[in-house]
């Protein structure tokens, strides 16, 4: 490997703004060793060794180089190791990277696929949609292909996810791009009081006063730049970003900027975009060969990089700016052989009087008509210049001027991006030749270049009049603002000169040529949307900045028709590319513990998520599933255990009317619930569906403490609380759930464990019987305690304020030692509560199940005169039930059905699997699952396809544990 | 108080016990008695450290609420912000922070952890359980605003959040209540967070932090 270290083409100070020449940087491109700067990107870096191939085109693979210099095409898309699609001209060097070109077969240099560039003409716009799909069948031998040579740069799949995050930004105006209009308009509206936000793409503040030049001595961009940054870094209340790109507009000026690995979201009171516009190319033969660059590439070149862009240059332009390019390049050692003007007779003297001095020749009414390249298309070498005749003709008589570098420039496009987005209206102004932007929003301004205004003074006056309009709305001014013109038409008419070889480009990016476009409306695509599709003009990486004004040009002109009557596409976001790891940046995802979350760790519990919290499944071997269920829930039956439910919702409900609204929310009686019980409470949605359970406590007359499901308990608060909006009761209501935490002590010594702790309440069967409720002292911790059976056994459920809930935890693990009491987990309740027969809603329902279907009706009183869902409820039991959730036994031997298996009637399906577990405590298979009306009755049996198999279960009653709850009640 | 002293006082040993004290016990943290719990004294020397993280759960809160709840906070003598989304200090070290026309919170002064009373002693209104609904961090120091951009969308800065405002809104994707601490030097935001995700937002809190340098600390950061 040898070091490429010449740095040949670097200009002395001051030219190179970003550059650091104290610092160097070694880099690696194609396995080459390369040296630049600190403040170099890589494409001047490699430019500064004369590199000008960095890339590959998408589809003739044809050698590019830099086009802007400023991001805005794809020309110098680069791999940088794992990272596709970096460009090259806007990523800085960095010590040791490793840059790879993209899109070549072999190597950079050597790529066999540029030979596709020979079969053009075999590959139109679209061929791939018209030629492979038939005959039948022929896609799919060509997709690989196809695919193997489509795509940009190579993903690593492997990679490592990096730190990305987000933030976010309010100021009372945000301007975007730090210009000429850019820096008076935040400088205005900051002296005029309001706190701004200026925003700039490039490292460097100045827009194009760090790179053009705006006047024939080469003096006023330097001396106004400077002028502007001074008052801007003296402004306490101007924060500038550089490096930042912004991104989107968003209703309400809702802005993301993407500043390296954060995304921030701005809110901005009032926001200016200022962000320039983009010269454009000009359309003729090789227009994409390396060494052919925008001016303004040029310029950014030797100003921002020291970067000499060639030995000897031709200029094309249709506009002054070529001229002041040609002094540049002059100043800075380049021999400029010709500055060929478009127009005719348009120039001032002034320009021309200058380059005469300089003894460059001027070709006016001239164009360049073709570009000729060294072997392989790797570098313009000349120039065919012609005189234009006509509307995109010119003439035979042909001028061949030998040059390294061409600079081109027939206009600007607004930066329109951000604009349109907000809903701004681009329209074509045929005397200007150039896009217009106008029907802004609210609160949102428009200043300098993308506003159409050129000249350098009324660029300045017109970022001052867009801050004084967003002055004025923040009440900071009332003052009028000036109206600002400018009298300068930099936009070139028709530079578009095609070739009968082709290879004259619209669009860089999908190597598209005039002809594809135009071939695109003769094939029925007037539209210019259309166009877009079936040409993918436009859709490459640079997004029309480049093509939307040739090919709105090309398309009205082919179809007789204004520019402005064929319009643009849209722009939609985002401006530039963005990573997945910007939109998601650092991913918050919230997460509950209980307050004995560690304590299920140290016992070696597997956890599994329930809803936002973790819940143990049961304490053991992840491996042994099973098995730990089946010993954690013959423990509960024949010894007592101890489960964690602080998952559980809580909603207490206070107030003189509390009574009234329990009796209207759920579907049982409350009005006459005794102080001191629990109760039952199922919820049913307006259409009679039940959609949670709980149990329901009443602590005092006006006292209700009722419990929710995991999963539903946020939804049935919002309920309560929207229905209360209606009802205007007089009661309090209020989500504890996280203020209480609760256990399950369960089993046939759970009493003698408790016991061990509470000393101030009567825990017999007679002093606290089943479904009792009471508030106790456990060893000082205040509890309620809830006599409650859901896994059939002897149970209290205690509750306690949340602070308490790992001493609570500990105490009861402690004081049940004598008992050999072990914790289990949620799986084994869920065993355990299925023994029973007890539902568990969303797991043993659906979206459609009514409190008859449930056989719950027992706990719906219609008596009562409204629940909600009762009309729902009352409609539905009416009607010809179909299917009913019943319970079901298989042997043990026989092969376990699981949730979700269907019921079947012949082919007819009936239901499915609701749960299903192997009892340990009845030694078969037991489940629920939802059956035909017709096989629900006990003795009935339903069949089951379990792996393809039909097994016939039976039809039992439940529960099938206890059936005359005698363990649970004892 | 003496480290050996310190060293002695564990969380565990205490029945009421803040949903974070694996967190400082795991970081070295020295607790002192507060409260019938264990608060975190000291995370060592945090002389240096421009904005601090700390942990008071375990002082004592309230909430009352209802029609009756602002008359009856002012009858035993506490100050009751004119307004919704306001908090004020009382004399006696307990902060008010009013959520709502007919909803407040206390909580207890910062040095003490106590509250002169608990919801119990206002009959006329409905309790609310703050103690244990939520947990509640100090954030204080400096680039308070900053750190906030970087979980919450509301300004939070200086001119449009001053010393005490309380935003209720989303941290981090929970629910939180901020409170710009009034009548302190120094910039100090109280956080209160569900409980049950007090360990989330404390993860969140720090790696937002880390940027300025911020580190959890204990109360010794403050006095």
């Amino acid at each position: 490997m040898t070091s490429m270290i010449d740095n040949s083409m670097r200009l002395n100070a001051p030219m190179g703004l970003l550059l650091n020449r104290d610092n160097a940087v070694e880099f690696l491109f194609e396995g080459q060793r390369y040296l630049g700067y600190a403040g170099d990107c890589i494409a001047s870096a490699l430019l500064a060794n004369d590199r000008w191939l960095m890339s590959r085109s998408f589809k003739y693979h044809r050698p590019r180089g830099p086009l802007t210099m400023a991001g805005q095409d794809a020309n110098t898309l680069v791999q940088l190791g794992g990272d596709p699609n970096a460009l090259a001209d806007r990523t800085p060097i960095a010590p040791n990277m490793q840059i790879e070109g993209q899109n070549y077969n072999g190597t950079l240099d050597k790529d066999r696929d540029a030979m596709l560039g020979h079969f053009g003409r075999f590959m139109p716009v679209g061929f791939y949609y018209r030629s492979f799909f038939k005959p039948m069948g022929v896609w799919d031998k060509w997709e690989g292909v196809i695919r193997e040579k489509a795509g940009l740069g190579r993903l690593d799949l492997n990679f490592e996810p990096e730190y990305y995050d987000k933030k976010y930004l309010f100021t009372d105006v945000m301007v975007v791009g730090s210009g000429p209009a850019g820096l008076s308009a935040a400088l205005k509206a900051a002296d005029g009081g309001a706190q701004v936000l200026l925003v700039e793409e490039m490292p460097l503040v100045g827009g194009a006063l760090a790179y053009n030049r705006f006047d024939i001595e080469g003096i006023e961009a330097d001396r106004l730049r400077a002028e502007l940054i001074a008052k801007v870094e003296a402004h306490d209340k101007i924060t500038v970003m550089v490096d930042t790109v912004c991104n989107a507009w968003f209703t309400d000026n809702y802005l993301p900027l993407i500043q390296g690995k954060r995304l921030f979201k701005v809110r901005a009171k009032e926001c200016i975009i200022a962000s320039g516009a983009y010269e454009q190319h000009v359309v003729f033969r090789n227009n994409d060969l390396p060494g052919v660059v925008m001016c303004s590439a040029a310029t950014r070149m030797m100003k921002l990089y020291a970067i000499k862009p060639g030995q000897s240059a031709v200029v094309l332009t249709g506009n002054d700016d070529g001229y002041l390019t040609a002094l540049e390049l002059n100043d800075h050692g380049v021999n400029v052989k010709a500055v060929v003007d478009m127009r005719e007779g348009a120039a001032p003297m002034d320009l021309i009087d200058a380059l005469s001095k300089r003894g460059i020749t001027l070709h006016q009414g001239y164009t360049v008509y073709e570009a000729l390249a060294e072997k392989g298309n790797k570098r313009v070498k000349a120039v065919d210049v012609r005189k234009i005749t006509a509307k995109g003709e010119v003439g035979n008589a042909s001028r061949v001027i030998d040059c390294d570098l061409l600079c081109m420039s027939a206009g600007y496009m607004p930066a329109y991006q951000l604009l349109c987005q907000a809903g701004a209206q681009l329209s074509y102004a045929d005397d200007l030749a150039e896009f217009t932007l106008s029907k802004l929003p609210e609160h949102l301004h428009i200043a300098g270049s993308v506003n159409g205004i050129h000249q350098l003074d009324s660029v300045m006056a017109d970022g001052q009049r867009a801050a004084q309009l967003a002055l004025n709305n923040l009440n900071l001014s009332d003052e009028l603002p000036g109206k600002v013109s400018c009298s300068v038409k930099p936009n070139f008419d028709w530079p578009i000169f095609s070739h009968p070889k082709g290879k004259d480009f619209v669009d860089f990016d999908e190597d598209l040529q005039a002809k594809d476009i135009v071939n695109a409306t003769r094939l029925g695509y007037r539209d210019v949307q259309l166009v877009k599709r079936f040409s993918t003009v436009g859709m490459g990486p640079s997004q029309g900045r480049h093509s939307a004004l040739p090919t709105a040009r090309l398309v009205a002109n082919s179809t007789d028709r204004t520019v402005t009557e064929t319009g643009v596409t849209t722009a939609r976001p985002p401006f530039a590319p963005e990573k997945l790891a910007h939109i998601a940046g650092r991913i918050f995802d919230p997460y509950r513990r209980t307050p004995m979350h560690h304590r299920h760790l140290e016992l070696g519990a597997k956890m599994i998520p329930a809803g936002n919290w973790r819940r143990p499944a049961f304490y053991g071997d992840p491996n042994e599933r099973d098995a730990c269920i089946h010993t954690e829930s013959v423990h509960v039956r024949n010894k007592v255990g101890l489960i964690d439910v602080s998952t559980l919702g809580g909603i207490e409900l206070k107030g003189p009317d509390a009574a009234e609204f329990m009796n209207r929310i759920y579907t049982f009686a409350f009005l006459k619930q005794p102080v001191g019980k629990t109760r039952y409470a199922v919820y049913t949605n307006e259409h009679g569906v039940v959609i949670d359970d709980g149990v329901a406590c009443r602590i005092a007359e006006d006292h209700f403490y009722v419990t929710a499901t995991t999963s539903g308990v946020d939804r049935v608060y919002r309920d309560m609380t929207k229905w209360n909006a209606q009802w205007r009761l007089d009661v309090d209501i209020l989500n504890v759930t996280s203020a209480y935490c609760a256990v399950n002590l369960a089993g046939p010594d759970a009493r003698k464990v408790l016991e061990t702790l509470v000393t101030d309440t009567d825990l017999s069967p007679e002093g606290f019987p089943f479904l009792a409720y009471g508030e106790a002292d456990v060893a000082g911790i205040p509890a309620r305690l809830l006599r409650v059976g859901f896994v059939g056994e002897l149970g209290y459920e205690i509750h306690v304020p949340s602070r308490y809930g790992e001493a609570l935890w500990d105490l009861l693990m402690d004081a049940g030692k004598a008992f050999d009491i072990k914790p289990f987990g949620v799986e084994t309740q869920r065993l355990l509560r299925l023994e029973k027969g007890h539902v568990i809603v969303s797991q043993d329902t659906d979206g459609m199940s009514h409190p008859g279907e449930l056989s719950m009706t027992w706990a719906v009183n219609r008596k009562k005169p409204f629940f909600v869902g009762c009309r729902s409820v009352d409609i539905v039991m009416a009607q010809p039930q179909t299917r009913k959730l019943v319970g079901f036994v298989l042997p043990a031997e026989s092969k376990k059905p699981e949730e979700g298996h269907l019921v079947l009637e012949g082919d007819a399906i009936t239901g499915n699997v609701t749960s299903c577990e192997y009892s340990p405590a009845l030694k078969q298979i037991v489940g629920l699952a939802f059956a035909g009306i017709n096989s629900s009755q006990p003795g009935d049996h339903i069949y089951i396809r379990v792996d393809g198999q039909l097994v016939e279960a039976e039809v039992v009653n439940l529960p099938f544990y206890d059936p005359d709850n005698l363990r649970q009640e004892m | 108080m003496s480290d050996v002293m310190k060293s002695t006082i564990t969380p565990e040993t205490y029945l009421v016990r803040s949903p974070l004290y694996r967190l400082h016990k795991a970081a070295g943290a020295h607790f002192d008695e507060c409260s019938s719990a264990a608060q975190v004294t000291s995370y060592g020397d945090r002389s240096a450290v421009s904005t601090a993280l700390i942990d008071l759960s375990v002082n004592h809160r309230f909430g009352v609420r209802g029609p009756n709840a602002l008359a009856a906070l002012a009858a035993a003598g506490l100050s009751v912000p004119d307004k919704p989304n306001q908090c004020v200090n009382s004399s006696n070290g307990e902060t008010v922070l009013r959520l709502s026309n007919t909803e407040c919170w206390v909580l207890g002064a910062m040095e003490s952890g106590a509250c002169s009373a608990d919801s119990s002693a206002f009959a006329d209104c409905y309790p609310v359980y703050c103690q244990d609904s939520h947990a509640c961090l100090l954030l204080s120091g400096e680039h308070l605003p900053d750190i906030m951009a970087k979980l919450c969308g509301v300004d939070l800065s200086e001119h449009a959040f001053p010393k005490g405002a309380i935003a209720q809104t989303s941290v981090a994707r929970i629910n939180a209540i901020i409170s710009h601490l009034p009548d302190r030097e120094g910039t100090h935001f109280v956080i209160l967070c569900d409980s049950a995700a007090a360990e989330y937002l404390w993860g969140c809190l720090l790696d937002a932090m880390g940027e300025f340098g911020g580190q959890a600390a204990g109360l010794d950061y403050l006095f």
